[in-house]
């Protein structure tokens, strides 16, 4: 009894401690009450108390609910309890609870996920952990749908659904979009067959007056698919003046059996208006289906040139798992395949006909396993490269990693990323002297970070030399760098490389070259898409100054090219005078009155240049140009 | 303030406010059957020991009533139990049986929930054979049938969670 007391007196103590943890003390609240619960069988039942199993002789449902607030490993040690605890802990009821999606499980893992990303960010720390989870992100799965159910009807298939359900990850998973299948409308020759690759090519709506009005693609998975997410790429016509992007309000997936009937639709999600790659994604739901309905709601853009809204996408693509690559997910494969067999009319299905029979199930299955296997074995080749330079850079194997990195030509913006992430300056110069001596074409995330590390480095002819020889890869982000660090004619070109004429116009206007900008408009035969007043405007955002030089060089140089008239200059300069000859004048007094009125030009002068991360790079360049000298 | 009779098992009688026995949804739903009555109800699942126990509970949470909280996200968690409802709860099984089972019978959600829990935390983070030891559970399996639920246990564990 005294030593009881102490025990319980040494709990007390440990719970009043502040900084304990929850887990422990917890711990110790079940080991009180155990205390608390010997004490008194000793002095009231002590006969009874110690020799009955009360528990078991509880009725079934209420040793259920006890249970089914455990956790899973909880279940899998009550399991081994005894015979009772066995079958109750297997109980389909409580498994089938654990499947099923519920709203607050979603907040759980979305809480997850956020986590894996923060550590995506610290990959710089030497920690194998953390590279890890930059390749797997594991998710788990829920079944969002009653309909889906376990195949077998023996009692623990919930219990298998549930685990295999966990099994899933959707590490490096797989592009399901096998072909495009329909659209709601398309613009000429902007078919939807342009979004299964992700380059140049778009896809465009019809022009509607409506900007409620909604459009719809349709596009067919290679077989039977588990959905993680879908991306797309909103089409941004750099070529139009003010740069528009034609995105839509918003989009509802829906995922089916056949392009007609849809039994997964999703909530309506909010698209922004960039060409950034945009993921919707459905987990932790476990969604299936065959086709994939992608309805575009809503529409932002109207087109300058025929005032109707259009939405246009560069590029779509659907994030899974297929079905056969989903083994040894047995249960729930063929439950995939029972749930298809709802929706479709199996006597007038060709795809797998009769397939009423689990025997006929497994030979489909093995089928569309076959049908996946070439595209799984290449994946499990690449994730293997990946890991060996990831193995590589981490045991500081510079030139290995590199050179499995040119030999197995597996350059990318991811593989490219890794190696930033990796803030290593010999690994870093090292991949660029090989791009160098390979002749490579850099790609936009190259191109960018040398350009940068070159300008910051006081090394702007290595950058000017590549840029010349057309190695570097003009693109909207390049030309604001460089704009943006006082470099507006390289910039200007950039832009002009990029077919980007509004920034074109705005480079060249920022470096004072009038004269320039008005011939490159006149060439372009721009004065449909930039009028005056949208240029004026544009410019009077940046200086006051140079849009009076600007008026000035027009009317001197092209007077006919605008069609000018003195009332919109009037408006738009606020200018005193009338015609056109004295506004002349009054420009050119102002001109010499609003000197002050600078170009806002973002001279960043790095006054000591800070040692770059690619000197390595940058000293084998110069030498390598002495050389050829 | 109106009032109900209760009778036990062993045909003790309580009067009780009607509010406070009205948390058991069966005497709740017996009372809206037989209408306003002085006879006392009769509760012939619950002994007088247990039934003061369960009015006693009653009683605190008419008294002192929780702030409403996220059902939802409360029921699969262990550890927030209330003091009181702690408290309440530290009793020797037999008891604690009886109360999940007046509490079932009583349909009172709150009660059953917190013993249930109360006995889901004696179960939960110990081995099978403590387990079997705080309940005096007999292991009723043949070695076979051990070893392949430990095979089973494995496969699962293997999938992860």
């Amino acid at each position: 009894m005294a030593n009881i007391e102490l025990n319980a007196d040494l709990l007390e103590r440990i719970l009043n401690e502040p900084d304990i943890d929850l887990e422990e003390h917890v711990h110790n609240i079940n080991f009180n009450n155990n205390l608390e619960i010997e004490e008194d069988s000793t002095s009231t039942e002590p006969n009874n108390f110690n020799t009955v199993d009360l528990i078991s002789e509880l009725p079934c449902e209420i040793i259920r609910l006890i249970l089914s607030r455990f956790d899973t490993s909880s279940l899998l040690t009550v399991s081994l309890v005894s015979t009772l605890f066995n079958n109750l802990s297997n109980d389909f009821e409580i498994w089938k609870q654990k499947c099923l999606f519920r709203e607050e499980d979603h907040y759980y893992t979305m809480e997850k996920t956020t986590f894996l990303n923060v550590s995506e960010s610290n990959v710089q720390q030497d920690d194998k952990h953390v590279h890890h989870s930059l390749l797997m992100t594991k998710r788990q799965c829920r079944l969002y749908s009653s309909d889906l159910e376990p195949y077998s009807n023996d009692y623990k298939a919930w219990k298998r659904l549930y685990f295999e359900l966990g099994s899933i990850t959707f590490d490096n998973s797989f592009d399901l979009i096998s072909n495009a299948v329909e659209c709601s409308s398309c613009d000429d020759d902007q078919v939807i067959d342009n979004t299964l690759e992700c380059n140049k090519k778009f896809w465009s709506s019809k022009g509607n007056a409506d900007s409620n009005s909604i459009d719809y693609l349709v596009y067919r998975f290679h077989q039977i698919s588990v959905v993680s997410s879908v991306k797309i790429h909103v089409f941004k016509a750099n070529f139009q003046a003010g740069m528009p992007t034609y995105s839509p309000v918003t989009l509802r997936i829906s995922v089916g059996f056949s392009p007609d009937v849809y039994h997964y639709k999703s909530e309506e999600f909010t698209v922004k208006r960039t060409e950034e790659a945009q993921q919707f994604s459905l987990e932790p739901r476990l969604v299936v289906g065959s086709y994939l309905r992608i309805d575009l709601i809503g529409k932002h853009q109207i087109q300058s040139n025929d005032n109707l809204y259009y939405t246009v996408l560069r590029y779509v693509c659907a994030d899974g798992l297929p079905i056969g690559s989903l083994d040894p997910c047995a249960e729930l494969s063929l439950s995939m395949m029972k749930l298809r067999s709802k929706y479709i009319d199996i006597k007038s299905d060709n795809e797998f006909p009769d397939e009423s029979s689990q025997e006929q199930y497994e030979k489909s299955l093995h089928q569309l396993k076959s049908q996946i296997a070439p595209k799984l074995d290449k994946k499990r080749i690449y994730n293997g490269i990946i890991q060996s330079v990831l193995k590589d850079l981490f045991e500081q194997q510079f030139s290995s990693a590199i050179d499995t990195i040119f030999q197995k030509n597996i350059r990318s913006p991811k593989i490219f990323n890794l190696l930033l992430q990796s803030k290593n300056s010999e690994a870093l110069s090292k991949y660029f002297c090989s791009l160098l001596d390979r002749g490579d074409v850099f790609s936009q995330e190259e191109s960018l970070f040398f350009t940068r590390e070159a300008i910051e480095s006081n090394n702007i002819s290595l950058f000017t030399k590549l840029f010349l020889a057309d190695k570097i890869h003009s693109s909207d982000q390049l030309g604001e760098y460089l704009l943006l660090v006082g470099l507006p004619i390289v910039a200007a070109e950039v832009f002009s490389r990029s077919l980007i004429p509004d920034k074109v116009i705005l480079c060249l206007f920022i470096s004072g070259s009038h004269l320039e900008t008005v011939h490159l408009m006149n060439n372009i035969g721009a004065t449909h898409q930039f009028s005056y007043d949208y240029l004026i405007e544009m410019f009077k955002s940046y200086s006051m100054y140079q849009a009076y030089l600007f008026t000035l060089t027009i009317l001197n140089n092209l007077p006919e090219f605008f069609d000018l008239s003195p009332e919109i200059l009037k408006r738009s300069l606020e200018l005193q005078s009338d015609s056109i000859e004295s506004q002349k004048t009054e420009l050119s007094a102002l001109v010499k009155v609003v000197t002050d009125y600078q170009p806002p030009l973002h001279t960043h002068k790095f006054f000591n240049y800070p040692p770059s991360i690619l000197s390595g790079f940058f000293q084998y360049f110069e030498q390598k140009i002495k050389s050829n000298k | 303030m109106t009032t109900v009779k209760l009778e036990s098992s062993d045909e003790k009688t309580y009067e009780v406010e009607k509010e406070i026995a009205c948390m058991s949804v069966t005497i709740k739903n017996m009372l809206e059957d037989i209408g306003e009555t002085d006879a006392a109800i009769p509760l012939p699942n619950v002994t007088s020991s247990i039934l003061e126990k369960v009015l006693e509970y009653c009683k605190h949470h008419h008294e002192h009533p929780s702030p409403q909280q996220d059902e939802k996200k409360d029921e699969k968690r262990l550890d927030d139990i209330p003091p009181y409802d702690r408290d309440f709860c530290k009793v020797d099984q037999p008891t604690l049986f009886e109360l999940i089972l007046a509490a079932n019978y009583l349909d009172i959600k709150p009660l059953l929930d917190v013993t249930c829990k109360t006995v889901a935390n004696m179960i939960r983070g110990k081995t099978p054979e403590e387990i079997r030891k705080i309940f005096n559970i007999k292991n009723d399996f043949t070695p076979e049938e051990e070893e392949q639920i430990r095979k089973e246990n494995e496969w699962c564990e293997d999938k992860g969670n």
